[in-house]
């Protein structure tokens, strides 16, 4: 296992005790570290991360709006002084709670937490359907009659060939849910069925004759997906 | 091995439960502690409380407080947590003001400490 992670934490010690205990784990690359949010959420927003260590008191914002404004959902390990945020951090689905200061040992056990959730997530997202909740009704999707599903505020559209459903949940909430080696977030508005891209330009896909607009946080996963020859 | 004997400020039971005796890594910790110090964070501490900032003054000790704690310094985080219960108790200025001069002299000792062990440390380290 290889899991890239920053760092968002303003007290020094805190930060270099976290780079060496991700050093010593040896599958844990530290791609940078930041003492505030903005910093933070401009970096990741411009490369994709598996992991966040994050502080949750910092100078200006907390570590809470932090994840309310980055465009996609990499997994979070809280580390605090408090244990107060205990609540939101359920609310903010994080992997685990490490109180500072915590031991090498409750280390390894929260990235082994993460290791769990993801063979979980993988088992689970095997499934070749959905069931959606619309028109008080569960309504089931296969994956190959979905085209792309878009965010309309607290609601998403899934757009197939012939139908459109609206659904109440979010395009963050979606992404953890459905099957990744179908679906991939190009935006933070939209994920596409990889299978139904027609073709790539510049920063938008088509899919069924639709351009669909593909965010620069997104674009290098996108690439990575085709099978360009 | 000799066991490493630490200053009496320092709490090697804390270190032993996070480094695992493991002298290079607490080198590294000890050395940060003191190169990103906390001076900015102190003089912030005592400018919360010329301004009478209290909760100025809770925030940037609670800041603060878990570097003690990856240092061995327990008996320091154990005055800032009672400080940060203090700013909001609605106590006087004054007995902050007592209290915030013990905890700061307690700090410097607690930095020398650090210090000295980190030169011991260096030669353990090398050899």
């Amino acid at each position: 296992m290889s899991i890239s992670c920053v760092i968002v934490e303003d007290l020094p010690v805190a930060a270099e005790y976290l780079r060496n205990c991700c050093e010593k784990s040896g599958d844990i690359e530290v791609l940078g570290h930041f003492t505030n949010v903005n910093d933070a959420v401009t970096f990741l927003n411009d490369h994709r991360v598996d992991l966040i260590f994050l502080d949750v008191e910092m100078p200006g914002d907390d570590g809470f709006k932090l994840l309310d404004r980055i465009v996609y959902s990499p997994k979070v390990i809280l580390t605090t002084s408090k244990t107060e945020y205990a609540y939101n951090a359920f609310e903010y689905h994080v992997t685990d709670f490490l109180k500072k200061p915590f031991t090498y040992q409750r280390f390894q056990e929260a990235i082994g937490k993460l290791a769990l959730q993801e063979d979980t997530r993988k088992k689970e997202s095997t499934d070749d359907h959905i069931y959606i909740k619309t028109d008080g009704k569960l309504v089931r999707l296969n994956n190959e009659e979905i085209l792309y599903i878009e965010s309309m505020g607290d609601y998403v559209k899934f757009v197939l060939a012939d139908k459109k459903y609206v659904s109440h949940n979010t395009i963050k909430n979606l992404e953890e849910k459905i099957n990744p080696a179908v679906f991939l977030k190009i935006h933070r508005s939209y994920i596409v069925n990889m299978k139904k891209v027609q073709n790539i330009r510049d920063n938008t896909v088509v899919i069924n004759g639709l351009e669909l607009p593909i965010s620069k946080a997104n674009r290098a996963e996108v690439l990575k997906r085709l099978n360009v020859i | 091995m000799l066991p490493f004997i630490y200053n009496e400020l320092i709490d090697p039971a804390i270190l032993s439960s996070l480094y695992e005796n493991d002298h290079a890594f607490i080198q590294k910790i000890f050395q940060s502690f003191l190169d990103t110090g906390l001076d900015g964070d102190l003089q912030q501490v005592e400018s919360c409380l010329s301004s009478g900032d209290t909760d100025g003054l809770r925030k940037v000790i609670h800041k603060i407080k878990p570097a003690f704690g990856f240092v061995g310094l327990t008996s320091i985080e154990e005055q800032c947590r009672e400080m940060e219960l203090l700013c909001v108790s609605g106590r006087s200025l004054n007995d902050l003001t007592e209290k915030i001069t013990d905890l700061l002299n307690t700090i410097q000792a607690g930095k020398k400490a650090i210090g000295d062990d980190l030169q011991k440390l260096i030669l353990l380290n090398k050899t």
